[in-house]
């Protein structure tokens, strides 16, 4: 005898908290699908470590309480999402606005699931999901010292290597050639995601102590400009070198895919570092505990 | 009363999906609104149209109907084979011609040398940023024409026009600025899009004169900026 499974089994429509979890998914899908397709790398990848961190943030314990909307913020929550679909639907390239736009689902979200005088718990994600908008704008300006500053870095490298690098502002001579440290390669945009990173470990995984919480973010900051740093210096070294091909080597390294691994050195770097004094810490108290 | 709550979330829930599969299959340039001319004049020069191929739709940028013509010359200069296509981007970043011609193997450039050039008979407004370089024992000039009078090959020239004439729209009336932000991030205004006429320019012989292409480029241009529908 053929077996029937109910249909609310496969797909449990009365479980409002369920179909709220697979909302709260496929919005973050859309939101990493459209700024992938549509924005620069870099800020794609913004969204994608802000999408993860705001899961993360989110208190577990939600998952097994009700939805509690009242029906005016189910509706205003209903109309933001709606909104937020249509609207980056219009958005076809880089576009300032569109960093506003997780955010606002975010928001929209949350209200479908609370009341205003219960947002507390989902506070830290949707902090999470305003780093967006932030880092945006402290993108825009590429500060002209940053590359006075990635220029030193670079100096200080090679002077470590034994090569007689000498700077002039953000000029890096070396005997064979020198390149200029343009401000779109100081780094600026891993800086901001390590950055982001760091504030979404202290908001999902704090620390002990605030100070600690600190410290890792500015070693953040710090782990981006100094691998960045490593970048410029073989771009340097590349540059005056006598390879016949060095030309290609100099463009892979720039603009090519290996250009990447470098944010990825810093970032792996910074996960590690963070995890091993995170689990110290744990040890510690369990230590005290036992 | 309460929300239908399930009922919000499954409407959510489609209109979701539906908007990421739109993304990602419907994401396209539109078809340019420009047309090249089936006729264009140079002195000392007869026209022969060589061919026409229509456009096509992609998703950072689209073409549309490629025109090719042949000078030849009255006297006993090189002939001049002139290509012609509209590009339409609704990326401002896409509009550089440097990119748009990797993905145009009639247009393919090896190597260009970029030269500004403005003809004595224009003594006002930009001057044209022009690529030129030896292409299959010839010399080819390549360049993309605006509607706005703009000439250019790289994203600097090409990107600058657009951003000067988007702020050129605010000059008038400060106010207009924020309002107009706004109106943009509600999405109030419709999807901007940039198109540029792609102008080719081969001589046969890598020895011919770079003004008989100079001069074959200074009539085209005007003849393209002045032409109906254009």
């Amino acid at each position: 005898m053929k077996k029937v499974i109910p249909m609310a089994r496969i797909f449990p429509l009365s479980n409002k908290g369920a179909l709220w979890r697979l909302l709260a998914i496929l919005l973050a899908v859309q939101s990493i699908v459209f700024n992938v397709l549509t924005q620069s790398p870099d800020e794609a990848l913004l969204v994608l470590i802000a999408w993860w961190g705001a899961s993360m943030a989110l208190d577990q314990s939600l998952s097994t309480k009700r939805l509690q909307p009242n029906s005016f913020t189910a509706w205003v929550g209903f109309v933001l999402v709606l909104w937020v679909l249509w609207r980056s639907l219009l958005i076809t390239n880089a576009n300032l606005g569109s960093s506003l736009l997780p955010l606002l689902a975010g928001i929209g979200l949350t209200l479908l699931a609370t009341s205003p005088h219960r947002l507390r718990p989902y506070l830290p994600s949707l902090g999470i999901l305003a780093l967006l908008p932030l880092m945006r704008v402290l993108l825009i300006p590429y500060p002209t010292q940053l590359a006075y500053a990635t220029a030193w870095i670079t100096k200080l490298m090679l002077l470590l290597c034994g090569l007689p690098a000498e700077v002039q502002g953000n000029i890096v001579n070396l005997p064979g050639g020198n390149i200029t440290v343009a401000s779109a390669c100081t780094g600026l945009p891993a800086m901001l995601q390590l950055l982001t990173a760091s504030l979404i470990f202290a908001i999902a995984f704090p620390m002990r102590f605030r100070w600690q919480n600190m410290l890792m973010t500015l070693c953040a900051v710090a782990l981006g400009f100094l691998i960045n740093g490593l970048r410029i210096a073989l771009l340097a070294i590349i540059n005056s070198s006598q390879y016949p091909s060095k030309e290609w080597w100099f463009e892979l390294f720039h603009n090519g895919w290996p250009a990447w691994i470098f944010p990825g050195i810093a970032a792996f770097l910074f996960v590690n570092l963070y995890t091993l004094w995170l689990e110290r810490q744990v040890a510690l108290l369990e230590g005290e505990a036992s | 009363m309460k929300p239908p709550l399930t009922l919000l979330l499954l409407i959510l829930i489609l209109l979701s999906v539906f908007s990421s599969l739109q993304k990602v299959f419907g994401l396209a340039a539109r078809a340019p609104e420009w047309h090249p001319p089936t006729h264009l004049q140079l002195p000392g020069y007869h026209m022969q149209l060589l061919s026409s191929r229509n456009g096509s739709i992609g998703r950072d940028f689209s073409t549309g109907t490629m025109r090719r013509f042949r000078f030849q010359s009255d006297g006993d200069l090189p002939a001049i084979v002139i290509t012609i296509m509209p590009v339409n981007s609704i990326k401002r970043e896409v509009m550089q011609l440097e990119r748009i011609t990797r993905d145009l193997p009639a247009f393919a450039l090896k190597k260009p040398r970029l030269l500004t050039h403005r003809p004595a008979d224009r003594s006002t407004g930009e001057e044209d940023q022009l690529a030129m370089a030896t292409v299959n024992a010839g010399t080819r000039l390549q360049t993309c024409l605006m509607r706005s009078g703009v000439a250019g090959y790289s994203q600097t020239t090409l990107g600058d026009a657009i951003s000067r004439d988007d702020l050129r729209e605010f000059d008038s009336n400060p106010q207009l600025k924020y309002a107009d932000y706004l109106s943009r991030f509600l999405g109030l205004q419709p999807i901007k899009h940039w198109e540029c006429l792609i102008v080719q320019l081969d001589a046969a012989k890598a020895s011919a004169d770079q003004q008989a292409l100079l001069n074959a480029w200074t009539a085209v241009r005007s003849q393209l900026l002045s032409a109906k529908g254009f």
